[in-house]
């Protein structure tokens, strides 16, 4: 079995705009995801103070 | 191997900034929204309720002085909207927050970004039944911060759209599940007094229980507008 040398994973990489390209994608849809569902929810976990509201949220 | 260690590596580095940054946003700049959204609700209270004794007027002032006038008692306050004012007195000096603090209609998470918010099927201030507003106790400026700080001979001062004061006489807190609905019920306490009760998180920074404080009217009641006829109702409805 032969190793790969560091020119073979060169060779294999993506192109450098795609790499950056992907790392943009990806950071977006985070930065989307966290302010649309992962803080509002953390926020309604630990910064609610109704009552009764978790009364509403939990499955029937 | 070593890219996808590396890759993870990274990926904990960002999230770990990320949620640093969310923390240091909910501590800090959360008050700056509250602050403005304040000055905000400062400006239209201003423009809207007829000369009242906002800033603090004399606790035994009688509130049926005023003359009633029934069209504009049932006037809805839209959601968001300046519902009333209120602070908090021992002995004269402002306690709680130094500064008056404005009442939102509506107590959803985002309303209550403005400030504290009034559960709108709970009663209106001086009503005959029991007037419900909850507050960040942490965060959004944390209205509520000290509100345990109330004791025996406190008074929890409101005043309504048509420029009324309300001064509630402090009486008890407790601590209790966020599930505890009953404490926005008509008569809470079982005395038969109208009543004001407020809402936060305990404890601080955390939303596992509420902290709630209630307080008496002083004076006359008017007659009561509260829309929920039950405590699970009004703690339904929070959006109106």
């Amino acid at each position: 079995m032969s190793r790969s040398t560091p020119d073979d994973d060169a060779t294999r990489r993506w192109p450098r705009w795609i790499r950056v390209l992907v790392l943009l994608v990806v950071i977006a849809v985070s930065v989307v995801l966290l302010f649309t569902w992962v803080f509002p929810w953390v926020e309604e976990l630990t910064q609610d103070p109704t009552i009764g509201s978790q009364l509403l949220r939990r499955p029937r | 191997m070593t890219r996808v260690v590396r890759g993870f590596g990274w990926l904990l580095v960002v999230s770990g900034v990320v949620v640093l940054l969310y923390v240091v946003y909910l501590l800090w700049f959360t008050g700056l929204e509250t602050e403005r959204a304040q000055r905000e609700l400062a400006e239209t209270w201003s423009l809207t309720v007829p000369d009242g004794p906002v800033a603090g007027g004399q606790p035994d002032d009688p509130p049926d002085r005023v003359e009633e006038d029934e069209d504009e008692e049932d006037e809805e306050v839209a959601l968001g909207d300046a519902f009333a004012a209120l602070w908090f007195e021992r002995d004269g000096e402002r306690i709680v927050d130094d500064e008056v603090l404005f009442v939102v209609s509506g107590a959803t998470l985002q309303l209550l970004r403005s400030g504290p918010g009034h559960y709108p099927l709970s009663d209106r201030p001086g009503g005959a039944g029991n007037l419900a507003i909850a507050g960040h106790r942490t965060t959004y400026g944390a209205p509520f911060w000290s509100l345990d700080v109330l004791t025996e001979g406190d008074t929890i001062h409101v005043v309504d759209r048509r420029g009324r004061e309300w001064v509630y006489a402090y009486r008890e807190q407790r601590i209790v599940a966020p599930t505890d609905v009953w404490v926005l019920g008509a008569d809470p306490l079982g005395s038969g007094a109208p009543t004001i009760t407020l809402t936060t998180c305990h404890p601080r920074g955390s939303a596992a229980q509420r902290l709630i404080v209630w307080g008496e009217l002083l004076g006359d009641p008017i007659e009561s507008t509260a829309r929920g006829t039950t405590p699970q109702e009004i703690a339904g409805r929070v959006e109106g």
